[in-house]
């Protein structure tokens, strides 16, 4: 369970996060939208714990842990992951080996036993079907030359993988057409278990339609200005955030 | 003329007081080839930092050095790293080379695997023009003209395949100067590849100073890979000249780690149409290294191409030198030539000097350059660390990862797993 209470943070000394607060149960799906800019990925990164982002107020804690003090591959080894809104190009090394190296090092920090080469094939294949991934972007460069929406199904592959008790995805909706739409939705609708809390960024009904969430929220501003049934979101895409705009000044 | 600093004349001092016990001082036209390589060299002396293409690496660590002291013969096989294949390998001990130490491999018929002193009586014909080249503008190829005793001869008569890789060790053991002259000769339509591997036993300062002088016959191939893992005592200076014939190609890739102060330098002429040169490398930098790599490429014909891509890594208060230059001459239209540099900064502290020059007299060219400097991208680490991969490993992959496009570009084939493997252990260290 996450809770976020009064956070503020900064980039470059400017405050982008001005005062969130929000709970999440085990399990439960909540979806925050909210215009450009309003700090959305800010939040997700401070999250998963970027440097650079200072937390200047506030807390977070997950599962009784004061998340904040945290190494991003200490907050990963606790559950967290954060799907990428821009899934970062890593030349010259392999996705394959990308993949073996991220849930090893997870599975150690868990106290699993790790994967030896075979068996992390056989482990990794199992997921790569249903997410129409094939062999052959395995063994390029990750996400070196990926389409967007290769991209962004290699996120959720690797959400797949690590099998995160907190999955944060940021846009992953976005850039998609409608065939790849459903093979994230999908993908993703597929990890939804009682164990699996996520926080889904996204500007659309559309991948909400597969994932429906439990609560809405709305950030503008830096603050949760709104919070919701999925309702909400619908609500929000036809008639935009032009109410918020004084409310969050 | 008379301004050769004190360390050049304690060179030329050692020349004179040693050159009547060299292997080969009995045979007169290799004498008169010494003695006008020192005389070449006493022209212009060891480079100095005004010297323009000596600018930003120095000698001066030469200065500790006491030029005397023989070779070692306390050197067993048990010191020597594996071999990486089955094929033959020659072992050079402080120059000399070491028939106990070497394996012959399988002969194939038109190929001489051999050493220089071995064919100074039988073969002056095919030895003589490389031993001659006294570097007129290349003062550490005349002074290592003038010291010659030894070095690889690797000569394959036209159409000759090698399809083994064939291996050189050089160990530097107990001889404060080591100066190997080595030649690669290639007849039409040849073709073979070799490694270099560079070691030292000795933490005590030494001076290699090897020269490799390379003739490529038309249509022939030669890949030329080198592994310089002396120790950080070592000042390491490697001249390599390749003459490229028509259709010929010089490959040329450097792993260098080892040395306080290393240069591999390599100039290449492709003389002949269509003929090319692909010179890659990695180096990687910790303490107080310089690591320089220089390349020198002429296009002297028309349709000639050039791919040079160097890659590195520096760490604490280590610095790289690249210095690569195209000159085009005329006449040699429609010329490719691409030039990279790349490197990251483990350290705040750690420096490149990397300086690309482009000299065009032809028509129809095509040359680029590019070179970068900069420490991890953030994003990337960050992106890892997200994954669960801690700081200390995900620093790792991204570095193996930067260098292994290098790797992969020039393709390293079966030695690539230990080339690999040379920059994960530096990681670690
Ligand atoms: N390094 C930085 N320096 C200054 N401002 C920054 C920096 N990084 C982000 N910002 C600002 O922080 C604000 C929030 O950015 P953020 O990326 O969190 O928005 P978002 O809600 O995810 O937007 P979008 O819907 O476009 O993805 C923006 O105004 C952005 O310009
Ligand atoms: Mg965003």
């Amino acid at each position: 369970m996450l809770e976020i209470k009064n956070l503020h943070a900064t980039v470059d000394g400017k405050e982008i996060l001005r005062g969130i607060n929000l709970t999440m149960g085990s399990g439960e799906v909540h979806a925050i939208m909210g215009p450009n800019g309003s700090g959305k990925s800010t939040l997700s990164y401070v999250l998963s714990g970027r440097d650079g982002y200072e937390v200047t107020d506030g807390s977070v804690t997950y599962n009784g842990k004061d998340l904040l003090v945290m190494e991003p591959e200490e907050r990963a080894g606790e559950g967290v992951f954060l799907a990428f809104q821009y899934p970062v190009e890593i030349p010259g090394v392999s996705s394959m080996n990308f993949l073996k190296e991220s849930v090893n090092s997870v599975r150690k920090y868990r106290g699993e036993e790790v994967f030896d080469a075979m068996d992390f094939l056989k482990f990794v294949r199992e997921k790569t079907k249903t997410l129409n991934i094939s062999d052959d972007m395995l063994k390029r460069a990750v996400n070196v030359g990926f389409s967007g929406g290769e991209k962004k199904r290699n996120e959720v592959l690797q959400m797949a993988v690590l099998n995160p008790t907190l999955a944060i995805l940021d846009e992953t909706d976005s850039g998609l057409d409608v065939d790849a739409l459903r093979i994230v939705g999908d993908g993703v609708t597929a990890l939804r278990s009682p164990e699996r809390s996520m926080l889904v960024i996204t500007h659309y009904q559309r991948l909400l339609d597969h994932i429906v969430p439990d609560h809405v929220h709305v950030l503008a501003h830096g603050r949760i200005v709104k919070s919701g049934t999925k309702e909400l979101a619908l609500e929000l895409e036809q008639n935009g955030y032009a109410e918020f705009a004084s409310e969050a000044a | 003329m008379n301004s050769i600093t004190p360390t050049s004349q304690a060179l030329l001092d050692r020349y004179e007081a040693v050159k009547k016990n060299f292997v080969g001082a009995d045979v007169p036209w290799l004498a008169a080839i010494r003695d006008e390589s020192a005389a070449t060299f006493r022209k212009h002396g060891l480079p100095t930092p005004r010297t323009e293409d000596w600018k930003y690496t120095n000698l001066r660590a030469l200065n500790k050095i006491a030029f005397d002291g023989d070779a070692a013969t306390d050197v067993n096989v048990a010191d020597l790293p594996e071999r990486a294949g089955s094929g033959p390998r020659l072992v050079f001990v402080d120059g000399r080379y070491r028939g106990d130490l070497s394996h012959s491999g399988a002969s194939t018929k038109g190929v001489r695997c051999s050493h220089v002193a071995d064919l100074l009586e039988s073969d002056k014909d095919l030895i003589e023009a490389s031993l001659a080249d006294t570097g007129d503008e290349t003062p550490l190829l005349a002074l290592n003209g003038a010291f010659q005793e030894d070095g690889y001869a690797l000569i394959l008569e036209r159409t000759t395949l090698v399809d083994e890789l064939v291996e050189v060790l050089h160990v530097n053991a107990g001889s404060a100067v080591n100066q190997p002259r080595n030649i690669i000769a290639v007849g039409a339509g040849a073709r073979v590849r070799l490694l270099e591997t560079h070691v030292g036993t000795d933490t005590s300062t030494q001076f290699f100073n090897g020269a490799t002088v390379v003739t490529v016959d038309e249509g022939a191939k030669v890949e030329h890979l080198r592994h310089q893992m002396q120790p950080v005592s070592t000042v390491h200076i490697n001249t390599i000249r390749a003459h490229v014939a028509v259709g010929a190609s010089y490959n040329s890739f450097v792993l260098a780690e080892g040395g306080q102060m290393s240069r591999d330098e390599i100039q290449v002429a492709l003389m002949g149409k269509a003929a090319s040169t692909k010179l890659h490398g990695v180096y990687l930098g910790s303490g107080c290294q310089v690591l320089d790599n220089t390349t020198v490429i002429r296009h002297q014909a028309p349709g000639t191409k050039s791919e040079e891509n160097y890659r590195g890594a520096l760490n604490d208060q280590s610095r790289g030198v690249f210095q690569g230059n195209i000159l085009v001459q005329k006449g040699a239209d429609g010329t490719d030539g691409r030039m990279s540099n790349k490197t990251i900064l483990l350290s705040g502290e750690a420096e490149i000097n990397s300086k690309p020059q482009l000299e065009i007299y032809a028509d129809d060219v095509q040359c680029a350059h590019g070179s970068t400097a900069g420490e991890l991208e953030e994003a990337a680490l960050f992106y890892l660390r997200t994954r669960g991969i801690p700081e200390g490993e995900a620093k790792t992959i991204l570095v193996e990862g930067f260098l292994a496009e290098v790797m992969e570009e020039f393709g390293l084939g079966e030695l690539a797993g230990a080339f690999r493997a040379r920059i994960s252990s530096w990681m670690e260290a």
